[in-house]
C-alpha cells in the first residue's frame, strides 16, 4: 500500500496503452435505452447501459420525460476520451429500466466513481457525493447504497440519471463512469448484503495488515524504549505511519470523500513515509552513509510520491504530456527501480560480507522488490507492445474470494519477517552483550589482581597511589618494585585506546614487567618496546620508568609519557616515541636527586587532559601546584574537572 | 562532545621555492579520524608536507597514534620533509613529549613553518 503511487502510475501506463489500441467504438448493437428487469431475486447490473452527453448541463436531463434518443451510447470499457478529445467538466448519464409494476424498496449502489456526482431517479435527487466543480479526488472503493423512495416507479418505468463532475488530465480522467465503476439496482436488502460482502472482501487484507503493523510497531517501540537505539525508532515510525495510513484508507473505503489538495498531500505523505523510514532503518542496520545512495533514494521517494504523482491535482491546469504523463512515469519507474533493485543488491552484498542482520532483511524485502520490478517490466512491455494488455496476473491473488493484491501479500510477509528479525536480533545482541560483560568482568578481575601485585611494601620509601579507570577496565598501568639493594623501581604508563583491547594490552605489559630482570629504566623501556612490537600492530603505549636509589639518587627514562614532577617542578626529558611503534626507538636516561621531604610524582595524561563540560583542558600549567597535593587529591581534582581518560597518580618520597 | 574531523588539502610554496602540500585539520582528532586523515594523506604527493592544526582543539592518544603513523610513513618510507604548525601550547607540549619533534618541525604558524621547509 505505501507503493500506491507506483501502482497508480502503472495503471496509468496500462490505460495509455489501452487507449492507443482502441478505436472510437461503434454503437452497441443491442438497444441500451431500455433495460428490462424481470425479477427481484438478484440485483441488476446497470454499469454498461448508459447514455452520455458531454456538451450541456441541463436540469432537464434528470427528468424521466426528457428525450435522450440523440445521446450517444456507451460501452463499459470506454473512457470519455474515446468520444471526445476535450469533454465538458460535467457529464450526464441516463438509463431506462422497466421493472415489474408496483416494485418497492429499491436501492441503487454506486461504486468506483472517483469524483463528485448526483444521482436522480425519475427526476428526484436520491443521492450523491461531493460538490461538482470542486477539485479533489474521491476515495470510495466499496458501494454506497442510495435507497429509492417507495413510490418512485408505480408503473415500473424508472429513469436513472447521473450527473458527474470530471477532472481530466492528459492521460486519464478522475470522476465519471470508468472501467472500474459499478452500479447495481435491486431490492434494498440484496443491495445492502452485497455492500457488506464487498466491504468484507475488500478490507480483509487491510485489517490483517493493520493488525500486523500495530503488533510490529509496538514491538519496535518497546525495543526502542528499552535499548534507546535509533534503529528501532525508524521502524517504529514506519509502522505508526503505515497503521495510520491503513486506517485512513479503510475509513475512506466505506464513504465517498472529496479530498482537498492539502488532504491529498497529507495522504500521499503518509503513504510514502513508511518506505522512507524503512529505508532509513535498513541504512542504519547496514551501516551505510546517510547522504549517499540511500539519501538520494529517500529524497526521490518523497518528491515522487508526494509531489510529482499528484501534479494532476496540484496543477490540473497543466495539460502537458511532459509534465503530467512522461515525467511522473519516468520518475516513478526510475525511483522504484533504484529502490527495488539497488537496495536488495546492497543488502545481499552486506550479507555476503558477513553482516548477520542483512540475511533476514533480504528475505523481508525480496518478494516485494521482485513484484514491483515485475510490474515495471510488464508495463514497459505493454507500452512497447511486446505483450498484450490482458488481465494483470501481478495485481490480484487468484482463486480466492477476498480481494487481496499481491502487494498486500508481500507487505504482510515483510512485516512478519521483520517481526522475526527484531526478535532474533534482540536475542543475539543480548547474548553478545552478556558475553562481552563476562569478558570485561574477567579482564577487570585480572587487571585488579595484577595492579594489586603492582603495589608491594616499599621499605625506605613512602608511596601513594591513586588509580581511577574511566571505564570498568582501564588502559593505564603502574608498577612499584622494591629492590633488595634498597632501591625502588616504579613505572606509570598508558596504552592507547580503551575497553577490552586496552585491558588485554595492560595485562600483557604487566606480565612482561613482572618477568623483567633489569631495573634500569631505559633498558626496561627498550625491552618492553620489543615485547610490544612482537605482538604486531596493537597500538602504542607511553610509559615513564623510574629507579630511585636508597640515597635519593634517581634515574628515569621516558617513552612519550608525561615527565616526572619533583616538588611541583617538571623534570626534563628528550621527547621519545611511545612503545610499540618503532624498533629503532631509543630512550635516554635522565638523572636527578630526591632529597628528604621532597616528593616525586608520576602521573598519566588523564590528569592534564581532563576536560570540562565546556571543552577546556585542565592543562599542564596547573600541574605545578597540583602535583604538590597527595596522590588521591590529584586524582580527585582531575576527576572533578572532567575525567575523560584513566587517571593514575604515583607519588613517592624517602621515608 | 567530539567534533568530527575534516581534512582540507591546499598548496603553498616554501621559502626555498619548493611546492608544499598542506593538510589542514578541523575538529577533534581521535580514533575516528583515521580514515579521513590517511585518505587525505594518501592523495598527497610532493616532497614537502605541512600539517595544519589551527582548526584542531583536541587530539587524544589514538589521534596522536594516527599522526605518528603518518609521520613515520612520510619521513621514513617516503623520505618526505614534514612540518607541523597551528598546535595549541598544550598539544605542542604533548607532540614534543611523544617524540614527534624528531620527525617533523613544530612551528607556531604557517609562515614560520614554510620558512623552515
Amino acid at each position: 500500500m505505501p507503493r500506491r503511487s507506483l501502482l497508480a502510475i502503472l495503471l496509468l501506463l496500462s490505460m495509455t496503452a489501452l487507449r492507443a489500441q482502441t478505436p472510437v467504438p461503434a454503437p452497441d448493437t443491442a438497444d441500451p435505452a431500455h433495460l428490462t428487469w424481470t425479477g427481484m431475486d438478484r440485483p441488476l447490473n446497470i454499469s454498461s447501459f448508459w447514455f452520455t452527453n458531454s456538451t450541456q448541463d441541463e436540469p432537464a436531463f434528470a427528468q424521466p420525460g426528457y428525450d435522450d434518443s440523440h445521446w450517444r451510447p456507451r460501452k463499459r470499457s470506454d473512457t470519455l476520451r474515446s468520444y471526445w478529445q476535450r469533454p465538458s467538466h460535467v457529464v450526464w448519464y441516463r438509463a431506462h429500466i422497466e421493472a415489474p409494476p408496483g416494485t418497492k424498496d429499491l436501492a441503487v449502489s454506486v461504486n468506483g466513481i472517483h469524483g463528485p456526482f448526483e444521482l436522480y431517479a425519475n427526476g428526484r435527487r436520491v443521492g450523491g457525493a461531493g460538490r461538482i466543480g470542486d477539485p479533489g479526488v474521491f476515495g470510495d472503493m466499496v458501494p454506497i447504497v442510495y435507497p429509492l423512495p417507495a413510490d418512485i416507479a408505480p408503473d415500473g418505468h424508472l429513469v436513472l440519471a447521473l450527473r458527474t463532475g470530471i477532472l481530466f488530465t492528459k492521460d486519464s480522467q478522475q470522476g465519471g463512469l470508468s472501467t472500474d465503476s459499478s452500479l447495481l439496482l435491486g431490492a434494498a436488502a440484496h443491495i445492502n448484503d452485497t455492500r457488506s460482502l464487498s466491504i468484507f472482501e475488500s478490507l480483509a487484507s487491510n485489517y490483517t495488515n493493520l493488525v500486523i503493523a500495530c503488533i510490529a510497531g509496538i514491538v519496535a517501540l518497546g525495543l526502542y524504549l528499552s535499548a534507546r537505539g535509533r534503529d528501532y525508532l525508524d521502524l517504529t515510525l514506519s509502522y505508526i505511519t503505515l497503521a495510520v495510513y491503513n486506517m485512513l484508507e479503510m475509513w475512506e473505503f466505506t464513504r465517498p470523500i472529496q479530498r482537498s489538495g492539502f488532504a491529498l498531500l497529507v495522504t500521499a505523505l503518509l503513504a510514502t513515509a513508511p518506505v522512507i523510514f524503512n529505508l532509513e532503518f535498513i541504512r542504519r542496520i547496514l551501516g551505510r552513509p546517510r547522504w549517499k545512495l540511500f539519501g538520494i533514494i529517500q529524497i526521490l521517494l518523497l518528491v515522487n510520491g508526494v509531489v510529482i504523482q499528484n501534479l494532476f491535482v496540484l496543477a490540473p491546469q497543466i495539460f502537458s504530456f511532459l509534465v503530467q504523463g512522461l515525467f511522473p512515469t519516468v520518475l516513478a519507474i526510475g525511483t522504484y527501480a533504484l529502490l527495488d533493485f539497488v537496495v536488495p543488491v546492497i543488502i545481499y552484498r552486506a550479507w555476503r560480507h558477513g553482516n548477520r542482520d542483512a540475511g533476514l532483511l533480504l528475505v523481508a524485502v525480496l518478494p516485494s522488490s521482485v513484484l514491483v520490478l515485475a510490474q515495471i517490466s510488464r508495463s514497459i512491455l505493454i507500452l512497447t507492445k511486446l505483450i498484450a494488455n490482458s488481465n494483470n496476473p501481478l495485481e490480484r491473488v487468484p482463486g480466492i474470494t477476498f480481494n487481496i493484491g499481491w502487494s498486500e501479500v508481500t507487505s504482510f510477509f515483510a512485516s512478519i519477517v521483520l517481526l522475526l528479525f527484531m526478535v532474533l536480533r534482540t536475542i543475539r545482541l543480548a547474548r553478545e552483550k552478556a558475553e562481552l560483560s563476562a569478558e570485561i568482568a574477567a579482564a577487570h578481575n585480572v587487571q585488579t589482581l595484577l595492579l594489586a601485585r603492582a603495589t608491594q611494601p616499599t621499605p625506605g620509601f613512602a608511596v601513594e597511589t591513586a588509580y581511577r579507570p574511566a571505564s570498568e577496565v582501564g588502559g593505564d598501568f603502574f608498577l612499584i618494585s622494591p629492590g633488595q639493594d634498597g632501591s625502588l623501581f616504579a613505572i606509570v604508563g598508558d596504552v592507547s585506546g580503551k575497553g577490552m583491547q586496552a585491558a588485554l594490552r595492560v595485562s600483557l605489559i604487566l606480565g612482561a614487567l613482572h618477568r623483567e630482570s633489569s631495573r634500569e629504566p631505559s633498558l626496561v623501556l627498550q625491552n618492553l618496546n620489543s615485547a610490544l612490537l612482537s605482538q604486531g600492530d596493537i597500538g602504542f603505549t607511553t610509559a615513564c620508568a623510574l629507579l630511585v636509589e636508597k640515597d635519593g639518587r634517581f634515574r628515569y627514562a621516558n617513552a612519550g609519557h608525561l615527565n616526572p614532577y619533583l616538588d611541583g617542578e617538571e623534570l626534563p626529558s628528550a621527547g621519545a616515541l611511545p612503545l610499540g611503534i618503532s624498533p629503532e626507538a631509543e630512550y635516554d636516561t635522565e638523572e636527578g636527586h630526591l632529597a628528604t621531604r621532597q616528593r616525586l610524582v608520576l602521573l598519566s595524561d588523564g590528569v592534564p587532559e581532563a576536560r570540562s563540560a565546556a571543552g577546556d583542558l585542565y592543562g599542564f600549567d596547573k600541574l605545578v601546584t597540583l602535583t604538590r597535593l597527595p596522590a588521591n587529591d590529584i586524582a580527585e581534582v582531575a576527576h572533578a574537572f572532567g575525567q575523560t581518560d584513566d587517571i593514575t597518580v604515583l607519588a613517592l618520597a624517602l621515608a | 562532545m567530539q567534533a568530527p574531523t575534516k581534512v582540507a588539502t591546499r598548496t603553498a610554496t616554501a621559502a626555498s621555492g619548493a611546492p608544499v602540500t598542506i593538510l589542514a585539520f578541523a575538529g577533534d582528532i581521535a580514533s575516528t579520524s583515521k580514515e579521513p586523515i590517511l585518505e587525505a594523506y594518501g592523495a598527497t604527493d610532493g616532497q614537502k608536507l605541512l600539517l595544519d592544526f589551527s582548526g584542531t582543539e583536541y587530539v587524544n592518544s589514538s589521534g596522536i597514534a594516527i599522526i605518528i603513523q603518518l609521520l613515520l610513513d612520510a619521513t621514513k618510507t617516503g623520505g618526505r620533509t614534514v612540518g607541523i604548525f597551528g598546535l595549541t601550547p598544550h598539544f605542542q607540549k604533548v607532540f614534543t613529549m611523544v617524540g614527534i619533534g624528531k620527525y617533523a618541525t613544530l612551528s607556531p604558524d604557517e609562515a614560520t613553518a614554510l620558512g623552515l621547509l
